[in-house]
């Protein structure tokens, strides 16, 4: 949710107002989706009339979200699911030996070679 | 030495864990999504609730099962850098690429279409929903495609040049790695078998309900749908798994030789049926290597070369350098011992590669990287102590290709019969020998679906890239125990992720035999 929250705040502000159907930018719009984000993701706070595509496929999500069921245990579970394979163990289990250990590309090369150039001693 | 060789071990196992572990989502993703397309393609056609309401229950399935999978896939690029780092780094970005593609297209293909597919009922037309939904069934096939032209340049490198500067293979030619025969070959034999796991776990789950006497008409509805799936997935599959045969005769006749169980070919070689591995034969003793043997005579000929007479090296021959070129005639090639030879005459030429650069000496740097370049096709030979070394794991490699391929017919059988039943004798479908039949053969099709891999992995093996890198030259160096920490980590993770999946999947199931799924009430 905290992501979807985000998401759509950046959406929202980081593009500048939206544009009207008649081209006109509305500052009032912008502010009503920022309202349906702080408003617990409640839909019904767009009124009639605002039926732009961004509108309705924001609802479509805003009110889907609301309305899971089976989806919420779903969503526990992928987010569970990612904060142990990148807070767990991306973090302190499976570092990039070689970005972790050299600097450079170049410097990555060189202990890749010396290792591959060992031949059958490896 | 004993402790590199842990190391590879451990990695090995651990890869070897996580992908079987995320090979059992994929397939059912892709065979679920197909249903769910047809299923909905039906109700708009129709325009009957019922078919709507079907196409809701299987797509909860699909979604339960895409958010189980979802980025289990992700930890095998985590094993990449930290397990496999001089494997990662000597791909460059051939490996990368595809990965990339798959992350960007299919990947946001997929996310963005599967909203619309579940909150975009009565919100979307119709014809926008089935889009989207056909979409999605779009998206997992090209993310698996992808990331099979990435496993298929690991099994047949091509489209590449190795830059001893940078200590990596440059991609010459994408469109080389990405349309590799192997690759596409790959993608076909691997997708179509995912339609036929998707076809008989919704054969299973409507058996269940058969047995529960509940949803019997719904169940037998998606059992005609998913038959029909699934016999054109297990005939298609059938075939390109022969095309995938003639294949790995051409580039990896070792891998062939290996699922045989045979040592020394002949022309008109017979196909081993039935028998088991004789755990006393050595490879240059004159034992037999199959017990009990039951054969289809001249079927390995057929089988690898469409051709009754013609020759199928062993695994003898092939060590002592017979093989078949790419018309499929016999021809003496490169023996094993030359293989390592001028793998090590290829290394030799990296270390005095590597003396001119750190000295600056440019002409030198550029005669070494001629005599790497001559003969670098054999370079990870160089790694190898001897000619066994690059034998395969002959009875894994035998008995999982047998269980795949014994699988494969039985579930031609099995689809014809619910086929049969459904149109001649629906009736039957509620017996409880037909519908105990149906449950369990959806373990049975992801053991064939695993033996599948297992024999296209094992039967590579020592290498990571065929001829290229050895397991032990592409591990990284770390400790074993580390590995094996992580390994039961793994464990006790993707255990715990399994049951979650079984549990939230029998929990909606057994919720739904509650109602009558086709009226919603």
């Amino acid at each position: 949710m905290l992501i979807l929250y985000y998401w759509i705040k950046v959406l929202t502000f980081a593009d500048g107002p939206l544009q009207r159907p008649d081209g006109r930018k509305s500052k009032t719009k912008v502010l009503r989706i920022y309202r349906v984000c702080n408003s617990g993701l409640d839909a019904s706070v767009m009124k009639n009339g605002e039926n732009s595509f961004f509108n309705r496929a924001l609802s479509m999500y805003v009110d889907g979200f609301k309305s899971m069921t089976v989806g919420r245990k779903l969503w526990a579970l992928i987010l569970i699911k990612l904060a142990i394979m990148f807070l767990v163990f991306r973090l302190f289990f499976f570092p990039d030996i070689l970005h972790e250990n050299y600097d450079t590309d170049a410097q990555r090369a060189q202990a890749v070679r010396s290792a591959l150039a060992s031949g059958n001693e490896i | 030495m004993d402790e590199l060789l842990s190391t590879v071990d451990w990695s090995r196992a651990q890869f070897a864990l996580t992908a079987i572990v995320h090979w059992l989502f994929v397939p059912l993703s892709i065979g679920l999504s197909l249903i769910v397309g047809i299923m909905e393609t039906i109700y708009l056609k129709t325009g009957n609730e019922r078919w709507k309401r079907m196409t809701k229950f299987w797509m909860l399935l699909f979604g339960i099962n895409f958010a189980c999978g979802v980025a289990t896939g992700i930890i095998l690029e985590f094993e990449f850098g930290t397990n496999w780092s001089n494997y990662s780094w000597f791909v460059g970005d051939i490996f990368g690429a595809p990965l990339a593609i798959e992350g960007i297209l299919a990947f946001f293909l997929e996310s963005t279409f599967i909203a619309v597919m579940f909150f975009g009922w009565n919100r979307v037309s119709r014809g926008f929903h089935l889009t989207a939904t056909w979409l999605t069934a779009a998206g997992v096939c090209l993310s698996a495609y992808w990331i099979l032209v990435a496993n298929a340049w690991m099994q047949y490198p091509v489209g590449m040049e190795f830059d001893p500067a940078q200590m990596r293979n440059i991609m010459k030619s994408f469109t080389e790695v990405a349309l590799s025969p192997v690759a596409v070959n790959k993608f076909f034999h691997t997708v179509l078998s995912g339609w036929v796991l998707g076809a008989v776990f919704v054969v299973g789950v409507s058996s269940w309900f058969l047995l529960k006497k509940s949803n019997v008409a719904f169940a037998k509805d998606s059992m005609k749908i998913a038959s029909w799936v699934g016999l054109a997935g297990i005939v298609l599959t059938i075939w390109t798994g022969d095309g995938s045969a003639v294949q790995v005769a051409k580039v990896q006749p070792m891998k062939l030789a290996a699922m045989e169980g045979l040592y020394d070919g002949s022309r008109g070689q017979s196909l081993v049926a039935f028998g088991l591995l004789n755990p006393d034969k050595q490879r240059t003793d004159s034992k037999p290597a199959i017990l009990g043997e039951i054969s289809i005579p001249k079927g390995l000929s057929i089988l690898a070369n469409h051709d009754a007479d013609s020759f199928v090296p062993g695994i003898n021959d092939l060590i002592n350098g017979i093989a078949i070129d790419e018309k499929g005639d016999t021809v003496n090639t490169v023996s094993y011992a030359e293989r390592i030879a001028r793998g090590r005459k290829a290394q030799q030429a990296l270390r005095e590669y590597d003396l001119a650069m750190q000295t600056g000496d440019k002409t030198g740097m550029a005669a070494a990287a001629e005599a790497i370049k001559a003969d670098f096709k054999y370079f990870g030979y160089g790694y190898l102590e001897s000619p066994d070394e690059a034998v395969p794991p002959v009875a894994l490699t035998f008995y999982a290709f047998r269980i795949m391929v014994m699988g494969g017919g039985y579930l031609l059988a099995f689809f014809v019969m619910m086929l049969l039943l459904s149109y001649r004798k629906p009736g039957t479908l509620e017996n409880r020998w037909v519908a105990f039949l149906g449950l369990l053969t959806i373990p049975v099709v992801w053991i064939v679906s695993e033996a599948g891999w297992v024999t296209a992995e094992m039967g590579r093996q020592p290498w990571t890239i065929e001829g290229l890198l050895p397991t032990r030259a592409a591990v990284s160096d770390i400790s074993a125990g580390s590995v094996q920490l992580t390994f039961w980590m793994f464990v006790v993770v993707f255990v715990g992720l399994l049951v979650a999946e079984v549990g939230i999947m029998t929990r909606e199931i057994a919720k739904a035999s509650k109602k009558d799924i086709l009226t919603g009430e």
